[in-house]
């Protein structure tokens, strides 16, 4: 695009991937988050300094972070990404209920106050159908969190729902949600520009979740149909122009097992998942983000969009696996990435990397394209087996391990897919060598490290030594 | 020929390294080949077999390594290193006076340490060639050598008393 990129920097990432690969970088402070990329009017002023005209904020610290895009609207620059406004009315999660249920996005069914006696708990259970949730109003984490499967259980729970409450939060308040069971995580990636037009490009599924953290994601979804698209994707571009959004931007649904969808949120940026997106509609969804920022229309219109093939993004990230995925952190002694037609990587690390406590331990995104579901499942293992990160520790076993399973592979799975099967199983075992070759190896890796590059057995093999030239 | 003692966790499995293209695992020999691509990535062939593995963790007695997307871990010692593993391991909870005995037949090669001298955990008092090995026997605790009782060039019988360390306090 005849862009000159400018990044910013902290302590810690003075010769980071990002800062080696853009013309210019600009040190903002320490290597806390605190301290650097989190310091808006430090941005701002770097932003200045180097002369940009736009800042991009990628897709974690400030990117949602209405306060900061207020700062940038009020100073001249532009934003890639929506206004302060739209971040703002999304930002609040009961606010952004009833924006939705207004706008008739359909929401997990609930009650809208807290239930003030058993009576009351049966008739709104009735109503919404059980399963049934009691949350505590103020809760977080679980505590005054409580199922009810059944009328004849309710009053016993409701009970202890606000003891816990009461314990947890010092507020008895309960409130009534639908329990959404076995549910999937599939979002829909909306995109718009100054002038009014909306498009959606479709779903990604991203149920493959550890710890609420997506690590698989793909696109299309296996699970939903044509009709549930069309009614999924039009009630995603009605919730963007419900806040009136411009630029890119993603709607996450709770999907149940009836293909029932509820809207959960809306994340007001660009995602980390955005590239399976863009190998199924071939649009350049940064390049479009930049285009829309600078008061261009969309380069295409819905109608010109159609899902080709399938693809599938890795999250790969330094935690260890054995060790109860703890992040891993070090030098990356060695890099290779798989490459082939069909296979991107977006990597933020290379050979002599170091992996820092300071920041979110993804080190890079694997995803491939293929023309069926079959052909990028095989596709993606291969490159992941082929894919070598030495110094940390990867969860590379775990993604493998995903692509493997039945349940996957039939596109059979909710959200708690990790958490259902992953125990029952133990990583050391997968690769398709036999044992005594790992003994071999570990044998020979003791005197291996004596070994000199490229040679065998300790001698050293350059040929050109030994040809003779007339 | 180096035996080597490989460990799992779970289980354990004798190499022998017969020399430079050939091994003995479970009583069959193999033919092996062994390149090294870069410092961490190296390829061992089997028959015409490839099999590519990185070098992720090269410590003194164990490795761990990357093959296909799987990091492994394994002890990798001798005999004489296991057996001077289970004694000092064994020494250390009975503290105070650490006596250390030949884990093996071998010849003392050198003796480093004198009577009286004062040692750190780990360091190194005498040198015990085995199997055409030169091995370490190191102080399993810091404190005295209350006496040395082996000398150069003795052969020594596996479990002979070697030299005795007395703890210091504090």
């Amino acid at each position: 695009m005849g862009i000159i990129p400018v990044s910013v920097f902290s302590d810690a990432d003075k010769n980071a991937y990002h800062t080696i690969w853009t013309d210019e970088s600009v040190h903002i402070g320490g290597s806390k988050s605190s301290e650097s990329y989190l310091r808006m009017e430090k941005i701002i002023s770097a932003a200045k300094e180097a002369g940009a005209e736009a800042i991009h904020p990628g897709y974690g610290f400030l990117s949602e972070n209405a306060d900061f895009i207020q700062m940038v609207e009020e100073s001249g620059l532009v934003f890639i990404g929506p206004s302060s406004k739209s971040v703002r009315m999304m930002g609040s999660k009961t606010a952004a209920r009833e924006l939705m249920s207004k706008s008739g996005v359909p929401i997990v069914p609930g009650t809208k106050k807290g239930i003030e006696s058993v009576e009351e708990a049966k008739n709104e259970a009735l109503k919404i159908g059980y399963p049934i949730l009691f949350k505590a109003s103020a809760g977080g984490g679980g505590k005054g969190l409580k199922r009810v499967n059944n009328e004849d259980e309710l009053a016993d729970i409701l009970e202890s729902a606000k003891r816990e409450a009461k314990n947890a939060f010092g507020d008895d308040t309960v409130y009534i949600e639908k329990l959404i069971e076995e549910p999937r995580h599939i979002e829909v990636q909306v995109i718009s520009d100054k002038h009014g037009n909306y498009a959606h490009l479709f779903e990604r599924e991203c149920s493959v979740q550890r710890r609420h953290q997506k690590i698989v994601e793909e696109s299309p979804s296996t699970f939903i149909d044509q009709k549930t698209r069309a009614n999924l994707t039009s009630a995603a571009v009605s919730a963007a122009k419900a806040c009136g959004y411009v630029n890119a931007g993603t709607i996450e649904f709770l999907v149940d097992k009836n293909k029932n969808f509820y809207f959960l949120e809306m994340n007001t940026r660009l995602q980390v998942e955005h590239p399976v997106t863009e190998w199924i509609t071939g649009i350049d969804l940064v390049k479009e983000q930049i285009r829309i920022a600078a008061g261009e229309k969309l380069s295409f219109a819905q109608d010109e969009l159609k899902i080709n093939g399938h693809a599938i993004e890795c999250r790969i990230y330094a935690e260890d696996p054995a060790n109860n995925f703890l992040p891993s952190t070090g030098v990356i002694n060695y890099h290779k990435m798989p490459q082939g037609p069909g296979i991107r990587v977006d990597e933020g690390i290379d050979t002599g990397s170091n992996v820092s406590v300071y920041y979110d331990p993804m080190l890079s995104k694997l995803s491939c394209w293929s023309r069926n579901r079959e052909g990028s499942i095989a596709k993606i293992r291969t490159a992941l087996q082929n894919y070598i990160i030495s110094g940390v520790r990867t969860n590379i076993s775990l993604l493998i391990w995903v692509l493997n399973h039945s349940a996957f592979n039939s596109g059979m799975y909710d959200i708690n897919f990790i958490e259902k099967e992953y125990l029952k199983y133990s990583l050391t075992e997968e690769t398709s060598q036999p044992g005594e070759i790992h003994k071999i190896i570990a044998a020979l890796s003791r005197e291996a490290a004596k070994l000199p590059i490229n040679g065998k057995n300790g001698k050293i093999q350059n040929e050109w030594e030994l040809l003779k030239y007339d | 020929m180096t035996e080597l003692i490989i460990n799992d966790g779970k289980s354990e499995e004798i190499v022998l390294i017969l020399s430079d293209d050939e091994l003995l695992l479970g009583g069959q020999k193999l033919k092996y080949e062994i390149y090294q691509v870069n410092p961490y990535f190296k390829l061992l062939r089997i028959g015409s077999k490839n099999y590519r593995f990185a070098l992720c963790d090269r410590e003194e007695k164990s490795v761990g390594y990357l093959t296909e997307g799987h990091y492994f871990r394994y002890s990798v010692q001798t005999r004489l290193e296991k057996a001077i593993d289970e004694i000092t391991s064994h020494q250390k909870e009975s503290q105070k006076i650490f006596d250390v005995k030949s884990p093996m037949p071998g010849l003392v090669l050198k003796i480093k340490k004198r009577s009286g001298d004062i040692v750190q955990a780990n360091e190194s008092v005498l040198i015990l060639e085995a199997m055409k090995m030169e091995n370490d026997i190191k102080s399993p605790s810091s404190g005295i050598i209350k006496e040395l009782l082996a000398d150069e060039k003795q052969s020594v019988e596996k479990g002979t008393l070697l030299f005795r360390i007395e703890q210091l306090t504090n």
